[in-house]
């Protein structure tokens, strides 16, 4: 008994460290965004002078749209393109469906230090080089995998005699995935886009060796800042993306958790 | 509403022939039984039929129309599954106008004959219900309901009240049988029930091991059953192999149903009965009737009695079996 209380006792406060170590860092990063003092001077004078000033920073903002962008357009095409490839690996059985299904996982657990060279070696190969596109297309083909296996998660919960069903009575291939198919997996679509969002927005590594110096993503553009010093607009524009980081994180949990009925 | 004619049809998954050279001819607005145990290819070949399967050979053709190169979506069938699959995400209403909304008809339209359906299953208060507020017997006519509001050539009935209980099922029967012959689709019905067969069909095919065994009326198919298995498969049936009973009848194998068959303490005088001296082994009472299960020379012999039938008869002990001449049905030795 006593020893069972000493157990608990000990994950609480193992459970508590994990947390300090996760969130202290965080929390203190946002406090000093706020804080007047450049170098990090206690105690802190509350100031919203270092956001205001993102606003005026073109570099920042030109970072901060680039990366909407590509992550939005990433989001589009690699949730259209990934949703279509499992609704293919769900319906039908085809030569080599395994073997392709197998290769989904490798660029998930690739490093994608190695993942970056490969295609800044290819896109050089082929005469695509650097730039947005080359982000673009790096980004769709991160994202991808993480999108077929989100729908794929769905779609085990889907009866396929549902499609049957919706065939015997006149539904054509395309009215079966649209009205039957479809509202079915619509919570493992979203939340395929929203990993294919996270995938991209948050993508340093990749987007560091595809993107045209100049023309960055704003994980790059911090790198880059935070080499030369930090500084609190660094701090205020990285809270800002935690923000929008966490929030996104809960609208995936309650899909997630609405995946499960 | 069509007559369906399969012929020659195989269907063979690796080393298994699931059908084996099956020709069956549906006639124009009959309800058909395939009646078989599991495995025994019923399900491929109401799914070939549907076009889910395309078959190796031979052919199937709806209402003179070959369908080798018609899809399922282009066929005009009716089918309900086992499970009803209904659309999860429609009310009533959606899943059972969803051929229809496919088919581009009005609105107007599509509502008038959702309405009508839905009197015919005698759902008309629900329509604004999901799938999963439904009962097992509502669901049931939903799927139904959305089989046949299209108008198809053909229904088809994947074991509809497998997943029904006993009581449910016995009312559904009598429930598919009124609305089939209202609208007088042709229907093939799968089914492993053998009573349910019996009662709802106009025809009953047997199948075993993808072939079938045997077809006609259920009178025909219960009272000269093909072989063992169909004397066996539909109903009870005690199988005397060829030569052991002492009429002397030459080839072949005699089956009698165990209520074609009474029991008493003295031989009958009397020269159109066959009797044999057996020895009662067991009475169990079923209510209406009692089963009887007698030893004679080893083999069981199952009697299925009335009650007052056993009047003077003790529980155990030497008796005669005796059976009508004419209710000995010949069927074909085992190889």
């Amino acid at each position: 008994m006593a020893m069972n209380r000493i157990l608990m006792r000990l994950g609480r406060v193992y459970l508590g460290l994990i947390l300090v170590f996760l969130y202290v860092p965080i929390m203190v990063m946002a406090a000093m965004s706020f804080n007047a003092s450049e170098f990090y001077q206690l105690p802190i004078v509350f100031t919203t002078d270092w956001y205001a000033r993102l606003w005026n920073n073109s570099a920042i903002l030109d970072a901060a749209w680039n990366s909407i962008w590509i992550a939005s357009v990433t989001t589009i095409i690699a949730t259209a393109l990934g949703t279509a490839a499992a609704i293919a690996f769900f319906r039908y059985d085809f030569r080599g469906k395994a073997i392709l299904q197998v290769l989904l996982f490798p660029p998930i657990a690739i490093p994608w230090l190695i993942t970056g060279t490969a295609m800044l070696i290819f896109f050089f190969a082929i005469g695509i080089g650097r730039g947005s596109r080359a982000v673009l297309l790096g980004h769709v083909a991160l994202a991808l995998p993480y999108v077929i296996v989100v729908v794929t998660a769905r779609l085990r919960t889907f009866d396929p005699q549902l499609e049957e069903a919706a065939r015997s009575l006149g539904a054509s291939s395309w009215e079966v995935t649209r009205f039957v198919t479809l509202p079915w997996i619509a919570p493992g679509v979203t939340a395929g886009a929203l990993f294919a969002f996270a995938v991209s927005f948050d993508q340093f590594v990749v987007s560091y060796f595809l993107s045209k110096p100049g023309d960055v993503t704003l994980p790059v553009l911090i790198y880059s800042a935070i080499r030369k010093g930090f500084t609190p607009e660094i701090n205020a524009v990285s809270t800002i993306i935690i923000v929008f980081s966490m929030a996104m994180m809960v609208v995936v949990a309650r899909y997630a958790k609405f995946g499960e009925r | 509403m069509a007559e369906i004619r399969v012929s020659h049809v195989d269907k063979i998954y690796g080393a298994t022939k699931a059908l084996d050279d099956v020709s069956i001819d549906f006639a124009d607005g009959e309800f058909y039984g395939l009646l078989g145990p599991s495995g025994s290819g019923k399900t491929t070949l109401l799914r070939t039929v549907a076009g889910f399967i395309s078959a190796d050979r031979g052919s199937v053709v709806i209402g003179g129309e070959p369908m080798e190169q018609v899809p399922v979506e282009k066929r005009e069938i009716g089918m309900v599954f086992q499970n009803y699959a209904l659309f999860p995400n429609m009310d009533v209403t959606a899943n059972i106008g969803f051929g229809l909304r496919v088919r581009k008809l009005s609105g107007q339209e599509i509502s008038r004959r959702v309405a009508d359906v839905l009197d015919l299953v005698q759902l008309g208060e629900l329509g604004a219900r999901r799938p999963h507020q439904l009962s097992g017997g509502q669901r049931q006519r939903v799927a139904l309901a959305r089989a046949i509001v299209t108008q198809p050539r053909v229904l088809l009935l994947d074991e509809p009240l497998g997943a029904l209980d006993k009581a449910l099922r016995v009312e559904m029967q009598v429930e598919l049988k009124r609305i089939q012959r209202e609208v007088g689709i042709t229907t093939i019905f799968v089914t492993h029930d053998q009573e349910e067969a019996l009662t709802l069909s106009d025809h009953i095919g047997i199948l075993k091991d993808g072939r079938l065994v045997q077809q006609g009326t259920p009178q025909e198919v219960y009272h000269r059953p093909a072989d063992r298995f169909a004397a066996c498969f539909l109903g009870d049936a005690n199988i005397f192999d060829g030569g052991r009973l002492p009429s002397g009848e030459g080839g072949g194998s005699v089956a009698v149903r165990p209520e074609s068959m009474w029991i008493s303490m003295a031989r009958p005088e009397d020269a159109a009965v066959i009797a044999l001296q057996a020895t009662l082994r067991q009475k169990i009472f079923k209510g209406a009737t009692v089963t009887c299960l007698l030893d004679w020379h080893g083999q069981v012999i199952k009697v299925l009695a009335k009650g007052d039938e056993l009047a003077g008869i003790a529980d155990v002990g030497e008796v005669w079996v005796s059976w009508p001449r004419e209710k000995s049905m010949r069927i074909p030795a085992d190889r």
